[in-house]
């Protein structure tokens, strides 16, 4: 997947900066989606997803003379995101069990149970590292800028988590949820 | 199908399909919406605070009951002189003589030897026909 900055972006960004909310309705439509996806993965809540994204992008409109056109959007709007997330912990309620996403959908294929497993036995925040790095094609040093950490804190997170995955997916299943890591379906020959 | 059993792998296959979470349909649009609301919020109707305590004291003060001051009663309660018959007597006389009468004697006297006086003390003139 190519990287999150297009060339229009800046421009969008200092239009909007100069009061244009049709540049920043034009931002949103680009970048609400993957914003989701990155807090759906942090928080692993669809409906707090859904009020943290909305959340996140009131707050870009107002700090948009923040923001450096210079640099890409997509991190600066995903450090955001972060922060959002933070705050409604900090106003935490007590959690409720949702069913996963896929659930009607079993994962049809090697990767997408890998990412299966991975959400199912990694923590919130290594989970989000291996989103924005390997989904999001985010540079480590981006990655560790948005969850607020070192880059070589990202790079031990990042390997750790691989270890895990190649350790648990080549081991035997008692370690791995059954409902997380299905048996993929067989078809007809 | 193997899984992959070497972490170098491990990233490969997470590069090579990643798992689409599409947002909800209304999503964009509610933030949409709520960048409008804040950008043009609903004006604030402000009178009712400047105007509403005050009528409402009006009212309560208009409506209080007057409060009814019991009528006071009043009485003279006249305390009888104590009544003395040797003191009345002095009183009596000096009531009866002009208090000033004996100021006025005094004056007219002291006036006639003062004027007895300025005329003993003043050069006899002595008329010397020529």
């Amino acid at each position: 997947m190519n990287p999150a900055e297009t060339p229009d972006d800046a421009a969008l960004a200092r239009l909007a900066q100069g009061g244009s909310s049709a540049a920043f309705g034009t931002l949103v439509h680009r970048h609400h989606g993957r914003v989701f996806a990155f807090l759906l993965a942090l928080t692993r809540h669809r409906q707090d997803a859904e009020d943290l994204t909305q959340e996140t992008f009131l707050r870009a409109w107002d700090k948009i003379h923040h923001y450096d056109p210079r640099l890409p959007l997509l991190p600066w709007l995903l450090t955001l995101a972060r922060r959002q997330s933070i705050t409604a912990l900090r106003r935490a309620r007590p959690p409720i069990a949702e069913a996963p996403l896929t659930a009607d959908v079993e994962p049809s294929s090697r990767a997408l149970r890998l990412w299966e497993l991975a959400k199912s036995m990694l923590p919130a925040d290594t989970y989000s590292a291996l989103w924005l790095h390997y989904r999001e094609e985010l540079p480590l040093k981006q990655v560790a800028a948005i969850l607020g950490k070192r880059e070589g804190a990202v790079k031990v997170m990042l390997h750790r988590a691989r270890k895990s995955l190649a350790a648990t997916a080549s081991g035997t299943t008692p370690e791995i949820e059954p409902s997380c890591f299905p048996e993929p379906q067989r078809t007809m020959p | 199908m193997k899984p992959a059993n070497s972490f170098e792998e491990i990233g490969d296959l997470l590069r090579s399909q990643a798992p689409s979470c599409p947002p909800p349909a209304g999503l964009e649009a509610r933030i949409l919406l709520a960048l409008d609301q804040r950008r043009h919020p609903a004006p604030r109707i402000w009178w009712p605070w400047l105007l509403l305590p005050p009528a409402f004291a009006a009212i309560v003060v208009l409506m209080w009951p007057k409060p009814t001051v019991p009528a006071l009663e009043t009485t003279r309660n006249e305390i009888p002189l104590a009544s003395d018959p040797a003191l009345e007597s002095v009183v009596s006389v000096v009531d009866a003589e002009n208090p000033l009468a004996a100021e006025t004697d005094a004056l007219s006297r002291d006036a006639l030897r003062a004027g007895s006086f300025l005329i003993d003390c003043l050069p006899s003139v002595a008329f010397q026909s020529e």
